[in-house]
């Protein structure tokens, strides 16, 4: 028995071992790629701006739709936030997912909001509305009420009422640059086949001071949890999503900010109300319809387009997040496993969606599993001081080098922190959450992927205090 | 120690030290990535600080030259001694934001004598070929020197964006030189293998009136995909061009490609849709030769595209040589063709064509249903009316629900309850109630019976109006003005939730 369980400790070890060696190769061939491509790319929008964006008048229209449970504290500076931006032709429609509090209440008197009786033609699934609200004053903004019946089916309504041929997703909580949608719609409108799909950065808005609906100073949170959360951010989005962009393999875009063509998201079918990551799964579709269409079209992903969004505050909301995030991508990739190493969806099918198939989502069990027993198979005597520095390396130092590299690409290409002091928290920080703040998301993230494989597949509310940013009112709410 | 234990120990020594040694190798590259970011801090903030300076210093001299007062060459002269990189980037900032169609030549020469022209052509086609641009520039040729394309393997090295960025930039910066002198370097940025760099060529060309046939041409070539710039891009440069200037689209409008006359006419369409947020177009505005393919060609074009974009364009013309033209459109065989149609009469010059517009409230398709009903609206007074008779008089639902769907987005519905207390046309718009009523579109007058805006009379008729088909929001309302002192009307809206209350149960969510 001993013997049968030092060698499953072996072979287990062997796993992991050959886990973290491949994942850190493909996040270091990440990152090169990010280097290069986000550099260049910065390079060349500080040059070229995009007043011709703005100007001209083939710009395409643009419906910004949010979805709102529960957003009384934060609905009214958002979408005056959406009023401001800076694009030349909007509309902004706000569904209203069955709040209990008062969402709707708030902004019918904010704009001076009529109830009336529109004409609502359902192109996709979606629970019928209760009633719409506008105003003469105030054309571009429609409020439709609903009943609860989640995130995608919220947006699955707005996109039925949307007129405009491209719509923005975007969450209620989160602010928009004023340039972002900008930005966004600059890859759309420079490319030569059919951008059905733009995504932008997510950045965490907590320590900020906001001032009607925008961020007027960046700081970096006070707490340890959220400004390994920003380090987090700036990894992801500095270095994985650009990567994989530029091999033409974006699979993950952040619903909280997303940019898709209207008529290709009809023809999908919309969001699927079962997912409880309606953004990977609706571009996972979109790969796979238009592929099987031969059409041409692009997905792309930019590192200018900046919305700010605010972070769990806590452990255990932390922990919702990751797990609800996980058993997304799970679904995802499970119902599409098809597209794995299929030569047919191009890098898409080759890398990317194998990556994102066993490195990131299955391997976070197995990452988890390598954080228990990796040490203690070295206390036990089961592994040699060798094979555990080499794991201590694996697991924790070369992932200092990529936090604090991303933080080195964001320094010289978006500089979003002023102050040098936070540049060297930062520095600080994507060294310190390789200890113990990685491993603990790990361990969220194998939950996730087992509540997959248990049948626990239910949406798990993040509650947000709104304390994240100063200018922000300061009571729960729900997103 | 048995040789086996000997190689096994050996190894997991040379794995302690394989960690161990790339434990330090990841923490010198912190230590360096560290280090050189407080090197960049440290070196922008000195370049930014020079810059500010620089800017400081040289604003009013720069000023002078770009408001005339100080001559070419005492500029040129003075500029010239600078030598620093922040206070030459600060110089050229304040050149190119100064820079307008009024100086715009004179920045340009000054750009030159710089130096500044030179280093970016320099940049954008390399030493040898940007001296001969800048000699046939200097010699105002205005136009290229024939085709050079460089060998196939080196454009697909040039065409990666690791190179291709830096020639985009200075493309960019060649673009700000005058139309004239700018035009030779963009046209040779067009055959550049950077999409990139082409696309700044593009983009570029859109001051240049001369530069039209340049843009047609990557406008047809993008259309048969032989051109990766994006079609927007294109259009983009091709509509700041102005009036005067569609004579140069007339090729391209009796092209053969289908597609390309489409986008042709598109742009003309928008270049009319820029130009009359300024002032009004009138048909003298188009030159004679698009005029007459407008109404002869393009009017009856195998394309419903071209139909479709060619009805955008005619009603600009905003007179009676239009009306024939929109008339037969409004009457296409194809949906997007009315569409468009319906969607651009909406000017007084057209009401003779209200009839037509308003037989468009009937169409099979709700888009043009949906026009149709904006653009009656857009008439004022006659179009209204039009819309209430139509709403009034339709059997056809899809129609009247248009109708009222747009009297709400517009406020008309808001301004028609409003003269009811002004007594003028109390007739219609009690009608026109009692047809919401029938549709279901209660909401606004619900809540106009509760407002105290409208006169006690008027809202108690609206009261008995409502209860013929009461709504869930009507009834809230009811229950609400019930608790009220506010008589009569809170004791007919408590006989009325009496008489409606027990049928209450069977109308859940019917104003949805």
């Amino acid at each position: 028995m001993h013997e049968f369980f030092l060698r499953f400790l072996d072979y287990t070890n062997t796993v992991i071992l050959i886990y973290f060696l491949a994942a850190n190769s493909v996040y270091t061939v990440l990152m090169f790629i990010s280097l290069y491509t986000v550099s260049l790319h910065a390079k060349y929008a500080a040059h070229k701006g995009y007043t011709a964006v703005l100007d001209s008048p083939v710009t395409p229209p643009v419906a910004l739709i949010v979805p709102a449970h529960n957003e009384e504290r934060v609905i009214v500076q958002t979408v005056l936030s959406l009023l401001a931006l800076n694009y030349p032709e909007k509309e902004i429609i706000v569904v209203d997912d069955g709040s209990n509090d008062s969402t709707l209440d708030r902004l019918i008197e904010q704009f001076e909001l009529q109830r009336m009786d529109l004409i609502y033609r359902e192109q996709v699934k979606a629970t019928a509305p209760l009633a719409f609200f506008s105003s003469s004053q105030r054309p571009e903004l429609i409020v439709v009420s609903k009943p609860n019946g989640g995130k995608a089916d919220a947006l699955n309504v707005g996109m039925n009422l949307a007129r405009s041929p491209y719509f923005c997703t975007v969450d209620a909580d989160s602010i928009i640059e004023r340039d972002a949608l900008l930005r966004l719609m600059t890859p759309v409108v420079q490319s030569a086949v059919n951008t059905v799909v733009s995504g932008g950065i997510v950045r965490i808005v907590n320590g900020c001071r906001l001032e009607h609906g925008e961020v007027v100073e960046i700081d970096l949170p006070k707490r340890w949890l959220e400004r390994c959360q920003v380090v987090e951010y700036i990894r992801t989005f500095m270095f994985g999503r650009p990567g994989w962009n530029s091999m033409g393999a974006t699979f993950i875009t952040s619903g909280a900010f997303c940019l898709l063509h209207r008529e290709t998201a009809v023809l999908v079918g919309g969001f699927r109300r079962e997912s409880v990551t309606e953004d990977i799964d609706l571009v996972a579709n979109l790969h796979r319809f238009l592929r099987d269409k031969g059409w041409k079209y692009n997905i792309v992903f930019s590192t200018d387009p900046i919305c700010w969004t605010e972070a769990p505050h806590s452990v255990s909301m932390l922990a919702r997040q990751r797990r609800r995030w996980q058993l997304g991508l799970m679904q995802t990739v499970m119902r599409d496993n098809d597209m794995i190493f299929n030569p047919r969806f191009g890098s898409l099918g080759m890398f990317s969606m194998p990556f994102h198939a066993y490195i990131e989502a299955i391997g976070s069990v197995v990452e988890a599993a390598g954080t228990i027993l990796i040490p203690f198979s070295f206390f036990i005597g089961a592994m040699p001081l060798a094979l555990f520095l080499l794991f201590v390396f694996l697991a924790v130092g070369y992932g200092t080098l990529l936090s604090v590299g991303s933080v080195l690409l964001h320094e010289t290409t978006l500089r979003r922190y002023p102050k040098l002091k936070h540049v060297l928290l930062l520095v600080l920080y994507a060294v310190i959450e390789n200890v113990g703040y990685k491993q603990m998301v790990t361990f969220f993230r194998a939950q996730g992927v087992l509540r997959y494989f248990f049948g626990r597949r239910k949406w798990e509310y993040v509650v947000h205090t709104g304390k994240g940013a100063t200018g922000r009112v300061a009571v729960a709410h729900e997103t | 120690m048995p040789p086996e234990a000997t190689a096994v120990y050996l190894l997991l020594e040379n794995i302690t030290l394989l960690a161990f040694w790339l434990l330090v190798a990841v923490l010198s590259i912190n230590a360096a990535f560290l280090v050189f970011i407080l090197y960049r801090r440290g070196s922008r903030r000195r370049y930014y600080k020079r810059k500010d300076a620089s800017r400081q210093q040289f604003a009013s001299l720069v000023n002078h030259f770009l408001q005339g007062s100080l001559k070419l060459e005492d500029a040129a002269y003075q500029l010239r001694q600078v030598r620093s990189r922040p206070a030459k980037d600060a110089i050229q900032d304040l050149l190119l934001k100064g820079s307008d169609d009024g100086n715009v030549v004179r920045v340009t020469e000054l750009l030159f004598a710089l130096g500044y022209a030179d280093r970016w052509a320099r940049l954008a086609f390399g030493r040898k070929r940007a001296a001969q641009l800048i000699r046939s520039s200097r010699l105002n040729q205005g136009r290229a020197l024939g085709l050079k394309l460089r060998g196939r393997g080196l454009r697909r090295i040039r065409r990666r964006k690791l190179f291709s960025v830096k020639r985009a930039v200075a493309v960019y910066h060649l673009s700000r030189l005058a139309p004239g002198r700018a035009r030779i370097f963009l046209e040779e940025a067009l055959r550049d293998p950077g999409q990139d760099v082409r696309l700044a060529a593009v983009l570029g060309l859109r001051s240049d009136s001369a530069a039209i046939p340049l843009l047609l041409e990557e406008l047809r070539t993008a259309v048969e995909e032989q051109n990766d710039v994006s079609l927007r891009a294109i259009r983009s440069a091709l509509v700041w061009h102005e009036m005067p200037e569609l004579q140069q689209f007339a090729p391209a409008l009796t092209h053969g490609n289908p597609r390309y006359r489409f986008l042709a006419l598109d742009s003309i369409r928008q270049i009319c849709e820029r130009i009359s947020k300024e002032r009004s177009l009138q048909a003298a505005d188009f030159p004679a030769q698009v005029r007459h393919i407008l109404q002869h060609e393009a009017a009856q074009d195998s394309s419903a595209d071209v139909r479709a974009r060619c009805a955008a364009v005619i009603a600009y013309f905003h007179d009676t040589s239009a009306v024939p033209v929109l008339r037969q459109l409004l009457r296409d065989e194809n949906e997007f063709v009315r569409l468009h149609a319906v969607r651009s009469t909406g000017h007084p010059a057209y009401q003779e064509l209200i009839p037509e517009i308003s037989a468009c409230l009937t169409d099979s398709r709700w888009r043009v249903r949906e026009a149709a009903a904006r653009t009656l609206m857009s008439f004022g007074h006659p179009g209204v009316e039009n819309l209430f008779r139509i709403f009034l008089d339709t059997s056809d639902q899809y129609a009247a629900e248009q109708v009222a769907d747009e009297m709400q987005r517009n406020g008309v519905l808001n301004a028609l309850l409003a003269e009811l207390n002004s007594g003028t046309s109390v007739a219609v718009c009690r009608a026109v109630c009692i047809r919401l009523v029938g549709l279901n579109k209660t909401s606004i007058l619900s809540d106009a019976v509760a407002s105290s805006e409208l006169a006690p009379a008027h809202r108690l008729w609206l009261m008995d109006a409502l209860s013929a088909h009461p709504s869930r929001h009507f009834l809230d309302v009811l229950r609400e003005l019930a608790k009220t002192r506010d008589e009569p009307i809170s004791t007919r809206a408590g006989a009325l939730l009496q008489r409606l209350v027990p049928a209450a149960g069977t109308l859940e969510v019917r104003h949805a």
